[in-house]
This record gives C-alpha cells, structure tokens and sequence, in this order.
C-alpha cells in the first residue's frame, strides 16, 4: 500500500530575481513498512521534498498524495491535523521543547491528540524503553546527550503509531558512531513494529542499513535503489 | 488544555529576571489603581458628605418662587407641621427648618448688613455640622434666647466677639421695623465664603417674631437613611405634601454644579486607570512579543508537530495570562495593604493645610481611603482585559508562523 505518492513534484524558490529550482519532476511513492533513506549532497533538495511531503511546504507543480489525502485539496487546518494524527516528525535540531522532561516531550503528540491518560502512558513508557531511554524519562532536554536528544524526538515520533515518520538529518549534528546507533534504532522500530521511515541523510554508510536509498541531485531522482 | 498551561507556566520561568520585572510592574500598577480608587471613592464619599448630607441636606423644600427669588414672602406656611409630617416620613433620617432674614446688625462702633438663618439648634445640629464649626465660644444654647452666632468675617467687621452684643434691625413682612438686642455666643467658619463673610445664626422663633413670620419658614431640609433612597425620600415628600405648591428637589436640582463635580471625580480615577494600564500594556506586548521572537524554531517545531492555530494562540495568551495572574495576587495584596492604610489612617495634609472648603463646605485635612470590592475586581479585571488584549497580536503572530520557514531560522 502506499503511503506517499509525488507526481511530478517541482518546486522553485524565488531568491531576489532568480528562480532557484529545488525539486524537478519528482515522482516516488513510498510503500507502506518501508525504510528509505534520502540521500544526496548538500542542497539537493532533500529537505524540501521532506517538507512537502510533510505538508509543511506547497509544491510549485505536481501532486503530493499522503495516507491517501491530496494535500493541494486541503485546507492548512486539514494538513496541520493530518501531520498530528498521521504523520511523525524528527528533525535535525531543535526537536524537543526545552520546559517539558523527556517523558513529557514524548507525550506531547499523544496529548494534542487527545488520548487518555492511561493510554499515553503505556505507549511513552515503552517508546521510551524502545529507543534505549528507559529511566531517562524525567530528565531534561539539556540534561541529555546530542544523540539522546535526538531518541526522545523518535520516541514522540512513533508513539502515536503514524502511518509515515519524516526525518530530516537526524544524525546532523551527532557524531557518525551515535548518528550510526540512531539509525540501527529506527531500523529496528522499522523491522519490529514495521514503522514507515522517510530519513534524509548524506552519511553514505547508512546505505548498509536502509532497505531503499533514493538519491538526489539538483533536485531530481538520479538513483532509486531498492534491496 | 491542562498541558498548555503547564507549557505557558514553564515557559515564563525560562527569563525569569524579565517575568519578575513585568510581574512587578504590572503588580505595582495593580496596587496603584487600587489606592488611586480607594482614594478617589473616599475624597468622593467625603466630598459628597461635606458638600450634600452635611450642608445642603439630601431633599429641599421651598415655596416655588423662592430659589430664584429668595424674598422674605416666598415661606412654607405652616412649616411647623409640615416639618412634623416629612420628618415621620419612615425613609427620613432628619429633618429641620429654616427662616432667612436680611437685617443690620450693629454694634458699638461698626454696623453692617447679614443674612440671619433661623434655626432650631437641635434638628439642625442633625443636619448640618454647623455648630461642629464653631470657632470660638459656642453654638445657639436648644432652649430659644437672644443668642447669635457670627460668621467669621462678619465678627470681624463688627469687631464684636463672643461676650459682645449686637442690635438686629430688621423690616418685618408688615413692613414695620423691628429690632432685637442680640449677644455673641459663638463665632463660626463655615466654609462657605458667603455664610462666613455676611452670615449669622440666631434661634428660629426669635427671627420668626422679628420678622412677623410667626408660623413660616423658607426651607426644609432632609436626610435620607440610605444614600440610594434620595429620589424616593424625595418622592415621599412630594406625595406627602401634595396640593401645597411647594417645590421639592434633591441635591442634584439644587446643585447641578456639585452633580456635575462629583461625577468628574470618577473621571478622574478613569484617566488614571487608563494611564496604569497603557503602562502595563506596553510592557506585556514587549514581554510577549520578545518570548515569541526567541522561541520561533521552537514555535515552528510545534507547529509542524500539528499545534493547530488556535491552540498556538492560547499557549501565548496563557503565557501571559500567567503573568497577569501572578501580578494580581502580588499587586493586590499590596493593593489591599495600601487601601488599608489609607482607610485607616488617611493622608494628612495637616502640614500643607489646616482644612480647605470647596463648593461652600469645610474639608478636613486628613484625606481618607474607602474600601469597595469594586476597586479591586474593576482593577484586576482590567489587567486581564489588558494582557489578552496586548497579547493578541503576539500570539497572530505566532500562530502564523510558517513552520518551514520558522524552523530554518538561525
Ligand atoms: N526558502 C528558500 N529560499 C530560497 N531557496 C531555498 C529555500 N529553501 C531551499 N532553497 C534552495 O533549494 C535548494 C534545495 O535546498 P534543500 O531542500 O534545503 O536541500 P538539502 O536539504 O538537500 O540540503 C537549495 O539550492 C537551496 O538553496
Ligand atoms: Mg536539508
């Protein structure tokens, strides 16, 4: 099944009076379970094609279809409700909210959607347990490691059971061992609970672990390699 | 819900220097307003003391003519019994009368033109604080007797003083001229410069004689029980005294001009608020602003997590809501302390003034607070009036941030 279809996805950012092409022509689709790497160099795109995908940014051409939704035929609520309900988020800083303890940043997804109290704590306990936090939960965002961090935003991004998580670099600013152990994790979450990852990254030791790497270049698909 | 208030509570605490110094200053303009109120109520209910219940009385009745006229036949005939009859009306709470008269008074060496006010030292001391004012000797002894009490200015014109004795010439309404050997036993300020300068008091029945006005009067006055029962005290007495023709009016139509003082004195308190709470609003809206500027990553983030619209702007409204509450307690708590004090000891301008009069009436220099639960919710209630409001724009602000862009941000 899939759970994202692009078709001749474009974009162009206007920058003073250049048209800088972001995205040409992307078509993919993402299938239900699986765990695609999106890699390329530094501004390729990688990071708008996310953004759209997320309903965070309108493509300039093409149609993006998520869980089934046009995103071009909703309103902005309707967008914001389907990132709460159907979408995770990791990104590559600035994830978690600095007042609220690990437990709390995981909750927070659960708590906007309105689930009970029993029901949020069963799932962020064991998220927690699954990204390798167990105890940790109390603490702080800055009493954390980079690499912590960065387990409690895919603890939250997988509590409420999306149909599809968007990561944008969430090894950017870890180092490769850390950035390395993050990845074996969603992989894992990805194997055992068959989560959907979308994961932007440019550490090509990754390819090991991703079961499909799109690459892109100057904002087109040069390379689609499923395993 | 629960959730965001946890957030916002937090999130103040992130800087806490700047939220103490916004809490203080909107605390500070808490307490403020509150005294401001206190104050103006009880210069208010001091003013409308003096000034209505103490001098001019709550209703007045004359003859229709005399008001303008104020000539010695515009009377109440039968005074006497119209008195009885409003002064057993249940909403009364005192009532007197009251006879004018112009004659000469002369003494030794010095003679002058004054206005006499007959009275019945009893049912005025009632009424009026005129025998409080006593400056030297003493007020009209209750039993009737050949007793004046100058006012100030005219003791002086006369150069008699307590013990002294002056000669009241008067013409009566018959038109024959009577006088009167009259002594000094009090001599008075009042605070109306007129009463003070060219006025004196002496026992009603014995200006009534003087004058041939034997059953007359030109002036009722009243008191009402409750502040609030005036138009119906005022209202009884036009019943009672139906098909009379005599004029029944409240203070309001006897003195439009004291109304309208009075009424300013709300205005005044008005301005202050507004100024207070301009003030207050300034500083929230910077306060919020700068907390929304800081967090933008972080608002992008939570946009982008799916914090819709509507639940972005409570978080920034109950983070300043957060503020205003703790400014509340704090600001009325010494608003309370503040009040307190000026209800229980006052301001005293003993040392810039011994008293002053205004509108006709003596004011005592120790101004007082009066303590109303209005003072403190109008108070309170308008900060959080203010802080939603300066906080509006803040919170649209960061409701429509666009995460993309807010989250790229450095
Ligand atoms: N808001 C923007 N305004 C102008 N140009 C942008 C904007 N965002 C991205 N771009 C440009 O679009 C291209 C793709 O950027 P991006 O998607 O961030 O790439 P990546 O995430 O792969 O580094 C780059 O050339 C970048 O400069
Ligand atoms: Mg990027």
């Amino acid at each position: 099944m899939a759970i994202v279809t692009t078709e001749n996805l474009s974009k162009e950012y206007q920058q003073g009076a250049l048209l800088v092409p972001a995205l040409r022509e992307v078509s993919l689709t993402i299938e239900a379970g699986e765990f695609t790497a999106l890699m390329g160099p530094s501004g390729s795109g990688k990071t708008t094609l996310l953004n759209i995908i997320g309903g965070l940014d309108a493509p300039t051409s093409g149609r993006v279809v998520v869980d089934g939704v046009d995103l071009a035929k909703v309103s902005a609520a309707e967008r914001s409700r389907l990132r709460l309900n159907r979408l995770g988020f990791v990104f590559q800083a600035y994830n978690l909210i600095p007042v609220l303890s690990a437990y709390e940043n995981a909750e927070f997804v659960l708590l906007l959607q309105g689930r009970g109290e029993a029901e949020r704590k069963k799932a962020v306990l064991e998220m927690l347990d699954e990204v390798g936090l167990k105890g940790l939960g109390g603490r702080r965002p800055n009493e954390l490691s980079g690499g912590q961090q960065q387990r409690v935003a895919v603890a939250r991004a997988i509590a409420s059971q999306p149909a599809l998580v968007l990561a944008d670099e969430p090894t950017a600013n870890l180092d490769s061992k850390t950035g390395r152990e993050l990845i074996d994790t969603m992989r894992q979450l990805n194997a055992e609970r068959g989560v959907t990852f979308l994961f932007a990254t440019h550490d090509h030791k990754v390819i090991e672990q991703a079961h499909r790497v799109v690459r892109l270049v100057d904002g087109q698909v040069a390379e689609d390699i499923k395993r | 819900m629960r959730m965001l208030l946890k957030l916002a509570w937090r999130n103040i605490w992130r800087q806490p220097r700047r939220t103490l110094i916004t809490i203080a200053a909107m605390a500070i303009g808490v307490a403020f307003s509150m005294a401001a109120i206190a104050l103006s109520d009880g210069l208010f209910e001091q003013g409308f003391d003096t000034v209505v219940t103490r001098s001019l009385g709550h209703v007045q009745i004359h003859a229709p003519a005399f008001p303008q006229e104020r000539a010695l036949y515009d009377t109440i005939d039968d005074a006497d019994s119209l008195l009885a009859q409003v002064a057993a009306l249940p909403l009364t709470a005192a009532a007197a009368q009251r006879l004018f008269g112009y004659v000469l008074l002369a003494a030794s060496d010095q003679a002058a033109g004054a206005l006499l006010t007959g009275v019945a030292p009893g049912r005025e001391q009632a009424l009026t604080r005129v025998a409080e004012r006593v400056l030297r000797g003493r007020f009209l002894d209750p039993q009737p007797g050949s007793q004046i009490v100058l006012g100030e200015g005219l003791a002086e014109t006369l150069q008699v003083d307590v013990g002294g004795e002056v000669v009241a010439v008067a013409q009566a309404a018959d038109g024959a001229l009577a006088s009167e050997l009259l002594r000094v036993v009090g001599v008075v300020r009042t605070g109306s410069v007129a009463t003070d300068r060219a006025g004196a008091f002496v026992h009603l029945a014995g200006l009534r004689s003087m004058l041939g006005l034997e059953r007359q009067a030109h002036e009722i006055a009243l008191l009402a029980r409750e502040l609030d029962q005036i138009p119906a005290l005022a209202e009884g007495c036009r019943t009672a005294l139906a098909g009379r023709g005599l004029l029944v009016r409240d203070w309001r139509q006897v003195q439009p001009a004291v109304a309208q003082l009075l009424n300013l004195q709300s205005v005044t308190v008005w301005i202050v608020l507004f100024t207070v709470f301009s003030v207050a609003a300034l500083g929230i809206l910077n306060t919020s602003l700068m907390s929304v500027f800081e967090r933008t990553q972080e608002l992008g983030v939570l946009l982008a997590l799916g914090l819709g619209p509507r639940r972005t702007v409570a978080l920034v409204l109950l983070e300043s809501c957060c503020l205003a509450a703790l400014a509340a307690l704090a600001g009325g708590a010494l608003g309370l302390l503040l009040d307190w004090y000026l209800v229980r000891r006052g301001i005293d301008l003993g040392f810039i003034t011994q008293g002053w009069s205004w509108m006709g009436a003596l004011f005592e220099p120790v101004l007082h607070g009066s303590l109303q639960a209005y003072g403190a919710l109008a108070t309170i209630g308008g900060l959080f009036a203010v802080t939603l409001l300066a906080s509006l724009w803040p919170a649209w602000r960061a409701a429509r941030l666009q995460p993309v862009v807010a989250m790229r941000q450095e």
